[in-house]
C-alpha cells in the first residue's frame, strides 16, 4: 500500500516558537504517522511558500510581542493567498499571537492599529495586564484545557464561533467568557500547553478534516491509546490557575 | 539598637532552628524584610565596593559557588548566599549569619550574590556594585516575567549601576545590553567560547532551530577546549592573552562556560592569585542538585535540575545521554517556583537522548506531561505521580544507577524523601 502524505505548514517557526507550541506539530505529527501516514514539516519562513507548496495542514504559534511586528510586513503583502486558502476549507490552527495576527486588527494602547491578515472577523486591543493561567473550556470536542499568557483583549466580530465556552480562566478577553475562534476549517486559540498535546480529540478533529480535505475520507481515526494525555488533562484541569 | 536586637534575635532563631535540623533561613529573613525594609541597603552600602551579583537564567548557583571557593582559595574572606536563595530573605540571612551579635559586619573582602533576575534591578536601586556577572537570558517561567526581553531589561538596569559589566558575549541580549553600555564609564568584558566549540552551545536561538550566535570576536574569556573526565571537566581557557585551564567538578558544557565567566571575574578580583583559586574550585562539593552523586543503599543517584528547555537540554545530553544510566526518573511539579506552565516541555527534543536499555519514570504532579512529552519522542515511560512512592520504589529495587531529573521543587521534595534511606548532604 502507497502510504499517503500529508504536509504540515509551521508559519513563521523563527519568530513564533517561544512558547512550545513546536509541540502542535509534533502531536499532529504523532497521531498521523501512528494510523499510517507519512507527515511532511515545512516551514514557512514567508507566506509566498504557499504559493508553491500544497499544504494540508498549517500550524502558527505565539511569539515575544517584539517578534510579531517582524512578519506583520510578510502577513501584509500575502494577506489575500492565505485568506483565499482558509476560505477554500485549508485545515488551520493559530496560537495566541498568530491567532491575533490571522485578525482584522491589533489597536495598541496609543490608539494606533496594525492590520492583521483578516482570515477571522476579530479585533484585538492592547491592554497593560497580562492574563496568565490555567484555562479549561467547554466545547464541541469535549472539555479543552490549556495554558495561557496573553496581554491582548480579543473581541470577535458578528457570527463568529468561539472554540469554547470559558469554564476557567480569562479566554478571549476575559469579559465574555469566550475563547478561540472558528472559522471554516480555521481554529483560532489563546490556549498553549501546548494546545493538541493534552487534548487529543482537537488533534483528531484537526486531521479528520485535514483527510476529508485532501483524500475525501470520512471514516472515524482509528482509537489510539490516549491513556497518559487524558490522566494528564484531568490534572492539568484540577492545578490552581 | 532596634537593628541590633533584630540580628540578635534572628542570629539566635538561626541557631535554634538549625538545631532542630531545619533549613535556617527563610523565617529570619522574613522577619527583618517585614520589620525593617532598608536592613540590607543600610547593611552593604558602606561596602558596595565589593559586591559581586551573579545573575542569570541557568548556572546561578553553579557559578556562584565556583567563585566563592575560587576566591576564598584565594586567602579572601567571603560572604555569601549559600542556600541558593537569591532574593531579599536569602540575601538577609546570609548577612545576618555571618554579622557579630551587635549587628556589624565582620571585616570581609567580598560580597558574592547570587541573584534572581527579577531582583537584581531591585537591589541596585539602592545599591551600586562593583561587578554585575550575567551569564544568560533563556525562557524560564515565563508566566512569571512574561517575556525574556524583559529579563534582560531588568539585567540591564542592575548592570548600568555596576563598576564592571561581565557578561556571555553569545547570548544576543546580552550582547545588546553591553552595548548599550559602551558609551558609560563601565567596563564591560565578554566571555564565550572558541568558534569551533559553538555547536555545544544550547540556547534560545538553537532551540529554535538557528545556530548558537556566532559573536566570538569581541571575547575577553575564551573557553578554547575542554577535556571530559569521569566527574569532572578540565577546560582550557583564555583570559586575555594568557592562556590557562581549570579543572571543575560539575559536569557538562554549559558548566565550561559558567567556568569562564568565574575565570573573568577572578582575573578581575584577585589576578595575583589565580592560581590558588583554581584549585580550590576543583576540590570545591558539587552544589546540591547540579548534578551532584548520591549514595544511598548501595546505589548511585545523579541529581540534576531543570528550570528551562535549554537546561533540560544540556542534563539530558550530560546525565543521561552520555552517562548512560540504567533508570531515568523525570520528576515535573507545576508549583510556582517551578512555573504552572508545561508547554516548555514540548520545546526539549528528547529524540536520542535516553539510551534504550534504559528504563524510564515520570513522578511529580505533571508526571503525566512529561509522560505525554516522552511518548511523542517514543520513549515508553511509567508514572507514579507521589515522589514519595516514587522514591520508595527505587529503593526497593535493584537499580544500582539511577539519573534524576526534577523540576526546582521536585528537587527539594525528592532530596527529602531520599534522605529516609540514607545521607543526603544538608543544602547549607
Amino acid at each position: 500500500m502507497v502510504k499517503k502524505t500529508i504536509t504540515i505548514g509551521h508559519l513563521y517557526p523563527k519568530q513564533m516558537n517561544v512558547y512550545g507550541d513546536m509541540g502542535n506539530i509534533i502531536t499532529l505529527t504523532y497521531r498521523l504517522q501512528s494510523r499510517g501516514y507519512d507527515v511532511v514539516y515545512q516551514p514557512i519562513d514567508t507566506l509566498k511558500t504557499m504559493q508553491s507548496i500544497k499544504l494540508d495542514i498549517v500550524v502558527g504559534g505565539g511569539g515575544q510581542d517584539s517578534n510579531q511586528g517582524l512578519i506583520q510586513e510578510d502577513l501584509k503583502l500575502y494577506a489575500n493567498e492565505i485568506k483565499a486558502q482558509c476560505n477554500d476549507g485549508l485545515v488551520c490552527l493559530v496560537i495566541c499571537g498568530m491567532y491575533q495576527l490571522f485578525g482584522n486588527k491589533f489597536i495598541l494602547s496609543d490608539g494606533s492599529e496594525l492590520a492583521g491578515a483578516g482570515v477571522i472577523d476579530l479585533t484585538t486591543r492592547a491592554n497593560e495586564e497580562r492574563l496568565i493561567g490555567n484555562i479549561v473550556i467547554d466545547t464541541p470536542w469535549g472539555k479543552l484545557v490549556g495554558f495561557e499568557n496573553h496581554s491582548g483583549r480579543t473581541y470577535l466580530g458578528p457570527g463568529v464561533q468561539p472554540l469554547g465556552r470559558v469554564l476557567k480562566g480569562s479566554g478571549n478577553n476575559g469579559e465574555d467568557f469566550q475563547e478561540g475562534a472558528v472559522v471554516n476549517n480555521v481554529f483560532g486559540t489563546y490556549m498553549h500547553g501546548p494546545a493538541l498535546a493534552k487534548n487529543p480529540a482537537l488533534a483528531d478533529e484537526l486531521i479528520k478534516r485535514a483527510l476529508k480535505r485532501k483524500l475525501g475520507l470520512v471514516d472515524d481515526l482509528e482509537p489510539l491509546d490516549d491513556f497518559l494525555e487524558h490522566r494528564a488533562a484531568e490534572i492539568a484541569m484540577k492545578r490552581p490557575r | 539598637m532596634y537593628r541590633r536586637c533584630l540580628v540578635f534575635s534572628c542570629k539566635t532563631l538561626i541557631k535554634l532552628l538549625r538545631l532542630l535540623g531545619k533549613n535556617g533561613s527563610a523565617l529570619p529573613g522574613l522577619i527583618i524584610e517585614r520589620l525593617y525594609p532598608d536592613f540590607l541597603s543600610k547593611s552593604l552600602k558602606s561596602v558596595e565596593e565589593k559586591i559581586v551579583l551573579v545573575t542569570g537564567t541557568n548556572g546561578k548557583t553553579t557559578s556562584t559557588k565556583m567563585l566563592v571557593a575560587g576566591l576564598r582559595g584565594a586567602g579572601a574572606k567571603v560572604v555569601t548566599n549559600a542556600t541558593g536563595s537569591n532574593m531579599t530573605r536569602g540575601l538577609i540571612a546570609a548577612l545576618i549569619e555571618d554579622m557579630t551579635y551587635f549587628g556589624s559586619l565582620r571585616p570581609t573582602d567580598w560580597f558574592v550574590f547570587e541573584m534572581d533576575e527579577a531582583y537584581a534591578p531591585i537591589f541596585t536601586n539602592k545599591i551600586s556594585p562593583k561587578i554585575v556577572v550575567a551569564l544568560n537570558v533563556l525562557r524560564d517561567q515565563l508566566d512569571r516575567y512574561g517575556e525574556i526581553d524583559k529579563t534582560a531589561l531588568m539585567i540591564k538596569k542592575a548592570a548600568v549601576k555596576a563598576k564592571i559589566f561581565i557578561y556571555n558575549g553569545l547570548d544576543p541580549l546580552l550582547s545588546s545590553v553591553a552595548s548599550d553600555l559602551r558609551d558609560s564609564a563601565i567596563v564591560t568584558r565578554a566571555f564565550g567560547v572558541s568558534s569551533h566549540l559553538l555547536k555545544n552551545i544550547s540556547n534560545e536561538q538553537t532551540l529554535h532551530g538557528d545556530s548558537a550566535i556566532a559573536e566570538t570576536k569581541n571575547l575577553q574569556t575564551v573557553v578554547t577546549s575542554v577535556e571530559e573526565a569521569e566527574d569532572t571537566q578540565l577546560i582550557h581557557l583564555k583570559a586575555d592573552s594568557t592562556t590557562m585551564n581549570i579543572r571543575i567538578p560539575v559536569k557538562g558544557f554549559h558548566n565550561a562556560l559558567n567556568a569562564a565567566a568565574v575565570i573573568s571575574v577572578l582575573t578581575e578580583l584577585v589576578p595575583e592569585n589565580v592560581e590558588q583559586a583554581r584549585a580550590a574550585i576543583e576540590h570545591m562539593p558539587i552544589p546540591f542538585g547540579r548534578g551532584e552523586k548520591l549514595h544511598i543503599k548501595g546505589k548511585s543517584i545523579t541529581v540534576a535540575l531543570v528550570k528551562n528547555p535549554s537546561g533540560f537540554a544540556s542534563n539530558l545530553e550530560t546525565f543521561v545521554k552520555q552517562a548512560n544510566p540504567e533508570v531515568v526518573v523525570f520528576i515535573v511539579n507545576d508549583r510556582l517556583a517551578d512555573g504552572r506552565d508545561m508547554s516548555w516541555l514540548w520545546d526539549v527534543s528528547f529524540k536520542g537522548a535516553v539510551p534504550k536499555s534504559a528504563t524510564v519514570f515520570t513522578s511529580g504532579i505533571r508526571g503525566y506531561d512529561i509522560g505525554v512529552r516522552l511518548k511523542h519522542d517514543g520513549i515508553e515511560s511509567n508514572t507514579l505521580t507521589s515522589i514519595q512512592k516514587m522514591t520508595q520504589l527505587l529503593m526497593k529495587s535493584d537499580y544500582k544507577n539511577v539519573v534524576i531529573i526534577p523540576t526546582y521543587t521536585a528537587l527539594f521534595e525528592v532530596r527529602a524523601a531520599l534522605k529516609r534511606y540514607g545521607k543526603v548532604p544538608r543544602i547549607w
